[in-house]
């Protein structure tokens, strides 16, 4: 407790759960201070961000970079390509789960287009508001935009996330876009799948699997947010 | 990169960095596109349990705050003064101790004391939102009015906002200086020297009591509403004169910049500070405010909910 209490940023908040755990048997709640939401387990299934995080003095090691990622991408659009061949252009549209699954859905939208000449529609997905972890996580998760230019109703929607863990991410996504509509299907395409699943999801299109243990936090750098395309892992705390 | 949000209580924008407003409204813009889908509505706060204590009446605040949870899916329980603790003498606290044991989340509170929600904020684990204490803050109308002067302006560094009306005993007017102030306005306080007095210089507000001087680069213009129940208290010497000298007129419109928003925190006094013609005009922005309060709580509301532990 004593460890978790120290990491919290909001010192004032901690400084007075700490009084108040001490004072309160003689006050005699029976749940002073939530015991649920300072439980250990909560911290290590939430779902890795894909934002850089901000303390970089654990271990960390860089899995790929550049081109690796570059050939990756492609074998998720090539997939995609041969899947949608005979459905109509316009039925199919691209959504980037935020914020690392906005640049996935770019550069796949970019590679079909390539490919085949095809335009497809990409549109961007915050699924803060529909996460399952508020107030178990440290800190809430800055809400990024959510902009879907184009009516999903009956299209085919490839949901696109840069790395597939435990499937809560994606149940979330699922919940968020239904709620946009009535999509004709949903598939999921994920650049990285380092397998610990917590939910019965499964992707579609993948582009790297790789196996990691349960202590590491498999994140990723984007060109256009970082400056870098690299996947790299970070030792959690 | 990323700002975190760490405070479990919104007591007052004096207690807020800029960068903590800055994200508050942020956080607003994306709650409003919620309000604009079919589906209005987020399962963000399902399980938790928002109390509703309008200790001071009101209507209009208490319903952007009950819509707003009902939008994030939260439970609700809604109070007011005459609920039968404190006829029966139990004190503030005790009655939040209880809420409190019932497993509540988060408590919105409106008190005519000055303070109140800082005093439960200290004392209680749950999350605490000031809905207006006394004279002192009111801090979801001020981020309501800053978010419509950004949306409408584009920008809050360099407005000239002007504040007209009732200063002394304005809660919005101290809660819109010390938001604007920080993110870079120049903020004026107009009115009767009676309700405007100069100490207000201090937090760094211009102080003006000529109407027309005021309003002349004026870019935002903030009518108070004046409380009809003060005029007993020789403030100023009757409705018709202060109507005469700082109610916004169709005349004043000649004056005032052409894109000059006029925005009021509701319940208007039509032919008190503001005549119909212009509350009514292409000037006032005051739907739209009360479109935004409902984003701004639902962002306020969120944010909280993610600090407590």
């Amino acid at each position: 407790m004593k460890s978790q209490l120290e990491y919290s940023p909001n010192r004032r908040y901690c400084k007075k759960a700490g009084l108040h755990a001490r004072i309160s048997p003689a006050h005699g709640h029976a749940h002073p201070v939530r015991p649920q939401f300072r439980s250990g387990v909560a911290a290590t299934s939430i779902e890795q961000e894909t934002t850089r995080m901000n303390d970089y003095e654990s271990e960390h090691e860089t899995m790929f970079e550049g081109d690796c990622i570059s050939e990756a991408i492609e074998t998720i659009s090539e997939a995609i390509c041969e899947h949608i061949a005979n459905d109509p252009p316009e039925s199919v549209a691209l959504i980037g789960i935020q914020a690392g699954g906005v640049p996935l859905a770019k550069r796949i939208a970019r590679s079909i287009r390539e490919r085949t000449g095809r335009e497809v529609e990409v549109g961007t997905l915050d699924i803060s508001m529909y996460r399952d972890d508020i107030g178990k996580r440290k800190t809430l998760p800055m809400i990024r935009e959510t902009e879907i230019p184009f009516d999903i109703n009956d299209k085919i929607i490839i949901l696109a996330d840069d790395v597939l863990q435990s499937g809560r991410s994606v149940r979330a996504a699922l919940d968020a876009l239904t709620d946009f509509g009535r999509p004709g299907q949903i598939r999921l395409a994920a650049l990285i799948d380092r397998g610990g699943r917590e939910f019965p999801i499964h992707a579609d299109y993948v582009g790297m699997k790789v196996s990691v243990g349960p202590e590491w936090r498999v994140c990723m750098d984007w060109v256009e947010c970082n400056g870098t395309d690299s996947v790299f892992k970070v030792k959690k705390q | 990169m990323d700002f975190q949000w760490t405070k479990k209580d919104l007591l007052s924008l004096y207690d807020l960095s800029r960068d903590e407003i800055l994200h508050i409204l942020n956080t607003a813009e994306e709650f409003k596109k919620v309000s604009q889908r079919n589906v209005k509505k987020v399962p963000a706060l399902r399980g938790r349990t928002v109390v509703n204590l309008f200790v001071e009446p009101s209507t209009r605040t208490r319903v952007s705050f009950e819509l707003a949870e009902q939008r994030l899916s939260a439970d609700i329980i809604n109070m007011n003064a005459d609920v039968s603790s404190f006829r029966k003498g139990e004190t503030l606290l005790d009655t939040l101790k209880n809420i409190q044991a019932l497993q509540a989340d988060i408590v919105v509170i409106r008190h005519q004391a000055t303070g109140a929600p800082n005093f439960l904020a200290r004392e209680l684990n749950m999350g605490v939102v000031n809905a207006g204490d006394g004279a002192h803050s009111h801090p979801t109308q001020a981020l309501l009015d800053i978010f419509t002067m950004r949306e409408k302006k584009g920008r809050i560094e360099g407005l000239n906002v002007v504040v007209v009306g009732d200063i002394l005993h304005s809660r919005v007017a101290r809660s819109n200086a010390w938001g604007l102030i920080k993110l870079g306005a120049n903020v004026t306080f107009a009115g009767p020297a009676t309700l405007v007095p100069r100490e207000f210089e201090k937090i760094g507000v211009r102080v003006c009591h000529n109407l027309k001087d005021a309003l002349a680069e004026a870019d935002v213009i903030n009518l108070l509403r004046i409380q009809l129940e003060r005029q007993q208290r020789g403030y100023f010497p009757s409705l018709g004169e202060y109507s005469r000298f700082f109610g916004i007129h169709p005349e004043t419109l000649r004056y005032i910049k052409k894109d000059a928003l006029i925005m009021h925190p509701g319940p208007i006094n039509r032919g008190v500070e503001i005549d119909s013609a212009v509350a009514d005009g292409p000037q006032s922005v005051i739907l739209e405010q009360v479109t935004n309060g409902l984003a701004v709580r639902m962002a306020v509301l969120f944010l909280v909910a993610g600090a407590l532990k």
